[in-house]
C-alpha cells in the first residue's frame, strides 16, 4: 500500500530525514518508535504533504502511484488520513460543519455526490457515540477549549468518518490518560481491517499495550535502523534506544 | 558676548525630590538671545566650523522658518517664544580641556554630584568588577570631557564630541549626518540642524565590539537656554555597541527647551544597544517649569540583519514628545522599543515609536509601560507600518497603561498600517488601574503605601527594565520611586 | 475649487428652504461652518484613511427623484420597511405593517417643527460631510418607540440610488426610544452603478433600559461614495448593539458616535468590512464613557483584496469620574496580496483611574497551519480559505440575535468570497 524509498527531507534548510526506507503492506499496523529529534514527526508531516517538507530526494508510492506530486487534499482523497500530535483550534468553525465539508470533498475527489444532511448526522452521531464523545461537542468549534484528550478523541471521530485506506497516527497516544487511552486505542483497532493499513508513531510502548503492531521500527537520526516484531517494542522499553540499535 | 549667570539658587535649596535641580556657578560664554541668521553664524564661528557645515545650518534653518510646530501630540503648553531663548552657553573656556586638569573645577563638582565618573582612575579605583564605562559630558552647549577616549582609540573606536568630529573625520560625518533624519524631518530636527551645539559622534569599525560601554550626559544649566544637542552613531559591519544617555537639569521656574536630535546607522550584521534614562526637571507639583524635551530620534538598520534596540525610561521633563524609531531597510533587520514612561504631577509625555519595515524578514518588538500619577497625561502614540515589498514581517507591541490616581490620564495610539499580506501583527494593549489587592498585600508586609506603590510599579516596568545595562536599572529603578513620591492619598 | 463647492452647495440648500420646518437657521449655519473647513482630507486625522477624492472634485446635485429604481428583496421578516429612493421616502414602496398602530411615526419635516433644538443636539464633532447632511437634509424617518414596546420583527430602512450620477442623498433619520422599549433596525443601502453619493445621518436615543438594535448592510453601487454616521446616546441599563456590514461602494465611511449616559448601560459596536478591487473601506468608532459602571465592545474584521483598502479607527474615552468602566476592542485584518491594503488604529483616552480597558488588533493572512489541517481532511484548499474567512468575519456577527438575520449576512461573505477565493490567503 505504502512504499517510501530512500526519503531525504530537509526543513528550512536542515536535513531531518536521511534516506528513509519503509514499506507498509494493507491488513497490516506498524509502530515507528524513537526519541524526540528522530524525525518520527517529519515523516508523518512529509506523507500528509505540507508545506516546507522538502523532498530532496527519494520517492513516496501510495497504491502504486506518486504520493509527492498530489496536493495535501487529494492525498486524503487517496485515503490518507493524519492523525496529529497537536491538533490545530479553529475559532469560528464548528466540528460538524468541519466534518461535513472533508466528507463531501473526499466523496467529490472520489466522483461520489455529496452526503445528505440527514444521512451525514446520522454517521457522525454514530462514530461520536462509539468513541465516547458528547454531541454536545460536535457543535463547539474545532478543537477551541477541548482538553489534549478531547482534541485527541475528536481526531478519532475525524478518522472514523473518513474511513481512510492508510491512518498515520502521529504521537496520538501522547498526553491521554488511561481511559482516554483505551477509547483511542480502540478507534484505532475498529480502523483495522484486511483492506486498511495504520502507520502509528510514538515514543512509548504504552500504546502499543492496546494495539498490537504487526511490525515495529526504531527510528534514529532520520532512518528506520531497526525492524522487528512487537517484542522489539518491549525490548525497547526496557533496554533504552542506545542499546537496542 | 559674555554675560555673567547668577545663581539663583544653592545646592543647600535644593529641594527633596528633584536632586538634581542646583545650579552650577560657572562663567558663561553666550550667543545674543533670540534667533536669526547671525546667530546660526554665531554658533558656527564659535566652533571654528568648516563652510560646508555652515551652510548645511543655514539650509536648515531657512527650511525652520517655513515650517509650522506640530499640533498633533496631546501636550499642552503655552506657546514658545523662539527669540526669547539663548541658542548658545558656554562655559568659559578657550578651547577644550586637554585634560581633566585643565576642566574648571566647579565643573568637575558637578559631575561628582550628579554621580557621573568623569576620572577615569575613580573608574578603575572602584568596585572591582564594575563594567567601564566611557563618558562624554555634555554641559549646556558644548562637551566639557570625554573619558577613556585614548583606551578605545586603540579598539579602533571613534567617541569624541561632534564638534571635534566635525574637524577630525569630516568625511564621516559629512557622509552620515543628517541621512537618518533629514533637515526638513519635522519643526524641531530643523531647528536643531541649525543651530546644534554640541553632542556625541561614535564610529565603530567593522569586526569591532566596542570595549565597553559610551555614554554622554547632558547637563541643562544656564538659565533661558535651550539645548540642541546632537548624536550620531555609526556601526560599521559586523560591530557592536551599547551607548547609554543621561539628562538632568536645575529647577527653575521658567520652560527651557531641548531639541535633541538622535541618529544611529546599523550597517550589515552591527548592532546598537541605545539606553535612555531621561530625569531633566519635570517641574514643581503645582507644573511650574520644567523642561519641554522635543526630541527626534531614528535608527537606519540599513544593513542586512542589523539590529537596533532602544531602551527608555522616562521620568522627567514638563513636557515630552519624543518617538525613537527604526527604519528597517537591510532585509532580517531588527528593531526594538522598550519604554517605561512616568509621569506624576502636571507633567505630560507623548511617547512612542515608529517601525518602518522596509525589507524582507524584519522584525520588531514594541514593549511600551506607561504609569500615570496626580494630574498628568501620558500617551504612548506609535507606528508600524509593513511597505508593500516587506515579505514577512512580523510585530509584536504590547502596551500597558497603569494609572495611579484619579485626575489623571493614559492614552493609547497606535497606528499599523499594513500593505503585504505575508506580515504577522500583533498589538495588544491594556489599562487599568494599580490593583488595590497588590497594594494590601504590600501594605499588610509592611511597606508604607509610597513604597508598595513603587514597588508594584517596578513589577509592572520588569519588562522592559531588565533590557537596561545593570549599572543603569538600578539608578533607573530608584528613579521611578522618586518620580511617583507625593503621588498617593 | 472649494469656493466653487460652498457655493454650489449654498445654491442647493437655498431649494431646499421651508421644505423642512425649524431647519432653515441650522442650514444657514452648517453652511457657514462648511464655508470654513470643507470636506476632510487625507491630513484630517479622523479621516487620514479615507478616500474624499470624488467629494472635493466636483459638487454632488441633489438627487432627482426616480420611478424606476430597482428595490431590493427584504432581508427577511420585517415588521415594517421604509423606501427611500434618491432620498426621499416611497410611500408606494414602503409598506408600514402595523407598526403605525404601536407607535408614531413621522417624517423629518413634523419632528423639526415639534423639536427644533432637539434635532441635531446628539450630532458632535462635525466635520463638511456631516455639516452638509445638515444642510441638505430633505427628508428621514422619525421613529419614536413609546416606553415598554418591544417589537420582535425587524425594522428595515431601504435606501435606493438610481440614475443619481453625480448627485447626492442626505437622509436624516432619529430614533428615539422609550423606557424599556425594544426594536431592531435594519438599514440597507443599495443603488446603481453610477458615480453617486449616500450622505445619511441617524441620530437615537435610548431611553433607561431600552434596548436597541441597529444592523447596516451596506451594498452600495461600485462607483458610489457612502458616508453615514450614527449618533447613539444611552441612559441607565439601556442596550445598543450596531453590527455594520460593509460591502459596496467605491468610497464606503461609516462612523458610530455613541456616547454612554446612564449606569450600567452596554454599548456595542461591530463589523464587518470586505474590501474588493479598488474599494476602500473606513470605520469610525468613537464610545464616551461619560459616567462610571457601564461597559462597551467593539469587535471588528476586515478583509482586504487586490488594490482594496480597509481602515479602522476606534476609540474608546473614559471621562474624569467614569469609574469601573469596562471596554474591549478588538481588531483583526486579513490582507490577500500585496496591493491590498489594511490600516488600524485603535485608540484609548482614558482619564479615570479605576477602569478595565484593553485593545487588540492583528493583521496579517490566514493562519497557515489551520489551512493545513483543512486539507490534511480532505478539503481543499479553496474551500479551506472560505471557510477560514466565513469563521474569522463570523465574530463580528455573533451579536445579531436573529438568526435568519444573521444567516443573510454570513450568506453575503459567502458571495463575496466566492469570486476571489482563489486569491484569498494565496499570500503571494
Amino acid at each position: 500500500m505504502l512504499k517510501i524509498n530512500d526519503l531525504h527531507v530537509h526543513v528550512d534548510g536542515t536535513e531531518i530525514l536521511k534516506g528513509l526506507d519503509l514499506e507498509v503492506k494493507a491488513g497490516e499496523v506498524h509502530a515507528i518508535m524513537g526519541l524526540n529529534g528522530a524525525g518520527k514527526s517529519t515523516l508523518a508531516n512529509t506523507i500528509a504533504g505540507r508545506d516546507d517538507y522538502e523532498v530532496s530526494a527519494g520517492s513516496i508510492e501510495f497504491e502504486g502511484q506518486d504520493l509527492l506530486e498530489l496536493e495535501p487534499h487529494e492525498r486524503v482523497g487517496e485515503g490518507i488520513f493524519l492523525g496529529f500530535q497537536y491538533p490545530v483550534e479553529i475559532p469560528g468553525v464548528s466540528n460538524l460543519n468541519f466534518m461535513r465539508t472533508a466528507l463531501n470533498s473526499v466523496r467529490k475527489y472520489n466522483g461520489e455526490d455529496d452526503m445528505s444532511a440527514a444521512e451525514f448526522m446520522k454517521l457522525i452521531r454514530a462514530k461520536a457515540s462509539e468513541l465516547g464523545m458528547d454531541a454536545e461537542m460536535l457543535k463547539r468549534f474545532v478543537n477551541v477549549g477541548f482538553s489534549g484528550g478531547e482534541k485527541k478523541r475528536n481526531e478519532m471521530v475525524q478518522m472514523a468518518v473518513l474511513n481512510p485506506k492508510l491512518a498515520v497516527l502521529d504521537e496520538t497516544d501522547s498526553g491521554l490518560d488511561i481511559d482516554a487511552l483505551r477509547i483511542v486505542s480502540e478507534g484505532i483497532n475498529a480502523q483495522r481491517r484486511d483492506d486498511t493499513a495504520i502507520l502509528l508513531i510514538t515514543h512509548y510502548q504504552r500504546l502499543l499495550n492496546y494495539v498490537q503492531p504487526d511490525v515495529v521500527h526504531v527510528m534514529i537520526d532520520g532512518k528506520i535502523v531497526k525492524s522487528g516484531g512487537k517484542e522489539l517494542a518491549a525490548e525497547l522499553e526496557e533496554k533504552g534506544y542506545a542499546d537496542v540499535a | 558676548m559674555a554675560a555673567t549667570v547668577e545663581t539663583k539658587q544653592q545646592v543647600e535649596e535644593m529641594a527633596e525630590q528633584y536632586k538634581y535641580g542646583f545650579v552650577t556657578d560657572v562663567e558663561m560664554d553666550m550667543a545674543p538671545k533670540g534667533l536669526s541668521e547671525e546667530v546660526v553664524r554665531f554658533i558656527s564661528a564659535k566652533k571654528n566650523e568648516p563652510e560646508w557645515m555652515l551652510e548645511w545650518r543655514l539650509k536648515a534653518y531657512r527650511a525652520w522658518l517655513k515650517m509650522e510646530e506640530p499640533d498633533w501630540a496631546r501636550v499642552d503648553y503655552p506657546k514658545i517664544d523662539y527669540n526669547d531663548i539663548y541658542y548658545y552657553a558656554a562655559p568659559k573656556s578657550q578651547d577644550k580641556p586637554k585634560s581633566l586638569d585643565e576642566v574648571d573645577p566647579e565643573l568637575l563638582r558637578t559631575y561628582e554630584k550628579l554621580g557621573i565618573p568623569l576620572r577615569e582612575q575613580e573608574v578603575l579605583a572602584g568596585v572591582e568588577g564594575a563594567a567601564k564605562v566611557a563618558v562624554d559630558a555634555v554641559f549646556d552647549s558644548v562637551s566639557v570631557a570625554t573619558t577613556f577616549r585614548e583606551e578605545l582609540k586603540k579598539a579602533g573606536v571613534i567617541f569624541m564630541s561632534i564638534s571635534e568630529a566635525v574637524h577630525e573625520y569630516p568625511e564621516l560625518v559629512k557622509k552620515y549626518l543628517g541621512t537618518v533624519v533629514p533637515q526638513r524631518d519635522n519643526y524641531f530636527a530643523a531647528l536643531n540642524c541649525a543651530v546644534f551645539s554640541d553632542g556625541t559622534f561614535v564610529y565603530i569599525p567593522k569586526g569591532v565590539r566596542c570595549p565597553m560601554e559610551l555614554s554622554t550626559y547632558f547637563r541643562i544649566n544656564a538659565e533661558n537656554t535651550g539645548q540642541f544637542e546632537r548624536t550620531l552613531i555609526v556601526a560599521d559591519d559586523d560591530s557592536y555597541v551599547s551607548y547609554l544617555e543621561g539628562c538632568t537639569a536645575p529647577m527653575r521656574d521658567e520652560n527651557q527647551l531641548h531639541a535633541a536630535v538622535v541618529e544611529l546607522i546599523a550597517h550589515d550584521n552591527a548592532e546598537i544597544k541605545y539606553s535612555t534614562v531621561q530625569n531633566w526637571y519635570p517641574g514643581d507639583k503645582d507644573g511650574k517649569g520644567g523642561i519641554y524635551n522635543f526630541v527626534t530620534k531614528r535608527a537606519l538598520c540599513k544593513g542586512k540583519n542589523s539590529k537596533v534596540s532602544w531602551t527608555q525610561v522616562e521620568t522627567g521633563s514638563a513636557v515630552t514628545w519624543k518617538y525613537p524609531s527604526c527604519v528597517l531597510a537591510g532585509d532580517g533587520s531588527v528593531g526594538e522599543f522598550y519604554s517605561v514612561a512616568v509621569t506624576n504631577n502636571y507633567q505630560q509625555a507623548d511617547t512612542g515609536t515608529k517601525m518602518i519595515h522596509q525589507g524582507k524578514n524584519t522584525s520588531s518588538t514594541i514593549i511600551s509601560k506607561g504609569i500615570s500619577a496626580g494630574k498628568s497625561h501620558n500617551t504612548y502614540r506609535g507606528l508600524v507600518k509593513v511597505m508593500s515589498g516587506a515579505d514577512n514581517v512580523r510585530n509584536y507591541t504590547q502596551c500597558d497603561s497603569l494609572l495611579v490616581s484619579s485626575e489623571c490620564g493614559a492614552h493609547t495610539v497606535p497606528y499599523i498600517e499594513v500593505k503585504n499580506p505575508t506580515a504577522q501583527i500583533e498589538h495588544e494593549a491594556t489599562t487599568s488601574k494599580i490593583s488595590d489587592d497588590q497594594l494590601f498585600y504590600c501594605r499588610a508586609r509592611g511597606f508604607d503605601e509610597e513604597e508598595a506603590v513603587a514597588m508594584i510599579v517596578n513589577g509592572f516596568c520588569k519588562e522592559v527594565m531588565q533590557h537596561l545595562p545593570m549599572e543603569f536599572a538600578v539608578e533607573a529603578q530608584k528613579l521611578l520611586g522618586i518620580s511617583l513620591e507625593g503621588s498617593v492619598g | 475649487m472649494q469656493e466653487q463647492l460652498t457655493e454650489g452647495y449654498k445654491a442647493q440648500a437655498e431649494t431646499l428652504m421651508g421644505t423642512v420646518p425649524g431647519a432653515d437657521s441650522l442650514r444657514q449655519s452648517a453652511l457657514k461652518e462648511f464655508e470654513g473647513i470643507g470636506f476632510p482630507t487625507n491630513r484630517t486625522e479622523e479621516w487620514r484613511y479615507s478616500d474624499t477624492k470624488a467629494l472635493r472634485a466636483e459638487e454632488f446635485a441633489l438627487a432627482g427623484t426616480s420611478t424606476s429604481a430597482e428595490i431590493a428583496a427584504p432581508l427577511g421578516e420585517t415588521a415594517a420597511r421604509f423606501v427611500f429612493v434618491n432620498g426621499r421616502y416611497a410611500e408606494e414602496l414602503s409598506d408600514l405593517g402595523d407598526l403605525w398602530q404601536a407607535m408614531p411615526i413621522r417624517p423629518l419635516a413634523n419632528h423639526f417643527m415639534a423639536n427644533p433644538d432637539r434635532a441635531t443636539e446628539l450630532i458632535r464633532g462635525n466635520d463638511g460631510v456631516s455639516l452638509l447632511n445638515t444642510a441638505l437634509m430633505r427628508d428621514g424617518l422619525v421613529l419614536s418607540v413609546p416606553a415598554g414596546i418591544e417589537i420582535d420583527e425587524p425594522i428595515e430602512i431601504v435606501h435606493v440610488m438610481d440614475g443619481a450620477d453625480q448627485a447626492a442623498a442626505h437622509t436624516r433619520h432619529v430614533i428615539e426610544l422609550g423606557e424599556g422599549a425594544e426594536i431592531t433596525v435594519i438599514e440597507h443601502f443599495v443603488g446603481d452603478a453610477s458615480a453617486y453619493w449616500t450622505n445619511s445621518v441617524l441620530q437615537a436615543r435610548i431611553a433607561e433600559g431600552a434596548k436597541l438594535r441597529h444592523v447596516r448592510l451596506q451594498e452600495e453601487g461600485e462607483a458610489a461614495t457612502h458616508t453615514a454616521k450614527a449618533y447613539v446616546n444611552l441612559d441607565a441599563e439601556s442596550e445598543y448593539y450596531c453590527v455594520n456590514m460593509s460591502v459596496g461602494g467605491k468610497a464606503a465611511r461609516f462612523e458610530a458616535h455613541v456616547r454612554v449616559l446612564g449606569e450600567e448601560a452596554d454599548a456595542h459596536v461591530d463589523g464587518v468590512s470586505l474590501a474588493g478591487t479598488g474599494q476602500n473601506h473606513d470605520t469610525l468608532t468613537h464610545v464616551s464613557h461619560m459616567v462610571p459602571n457601564a461597559t462597551s465592545d467593539q469587535i471588528f474584521r476586515t478583509v482586504a483584496d487586490t488594490r482594496g483598502k480597509t481602515a479602522f479607527q476606534g476609540k474608546v474615552t473614559v471621562v474624569k469620574d467614569a469609574q469601573l468602566t469596562e471596554a474591549d476592542q478588538s481588531f483583526k485584518a486579513l490582507v490577500f496580496d500585496k496591493t491590498a491594503e489594511a490600516n488600524s488604529k485603535p485608540e484609548l483616552e482614558i482619564l479615570a483611574d479605576d477602569v478595565k480597558c484593553s485593545h487588540g488588533a492583528t493583521i496579517g493572512q490566514l493562519d497557515d497551519k489551520a489551512i493545513f489541517y483543512l486539507t490534511s481532511r480532505g478539503i481543499d484548499p479553496v474551500t479551506a480559505r472560505k471557510i477560514l474567512v466565513e469563521a474569522f468575519t463570523a465574530d463580528a456577527l455573533v451579536n445579531i440575535e436573529n438568526e435568519a438575520l444573521r444567516e443573510t449576512l454570513v450568506e453575503r461573505i459567502r458571495v463575496w468570497m466566492a469570486s476571489r477565493a482563489e486569491n484569498v490567503g494565496a499570500g503571494e
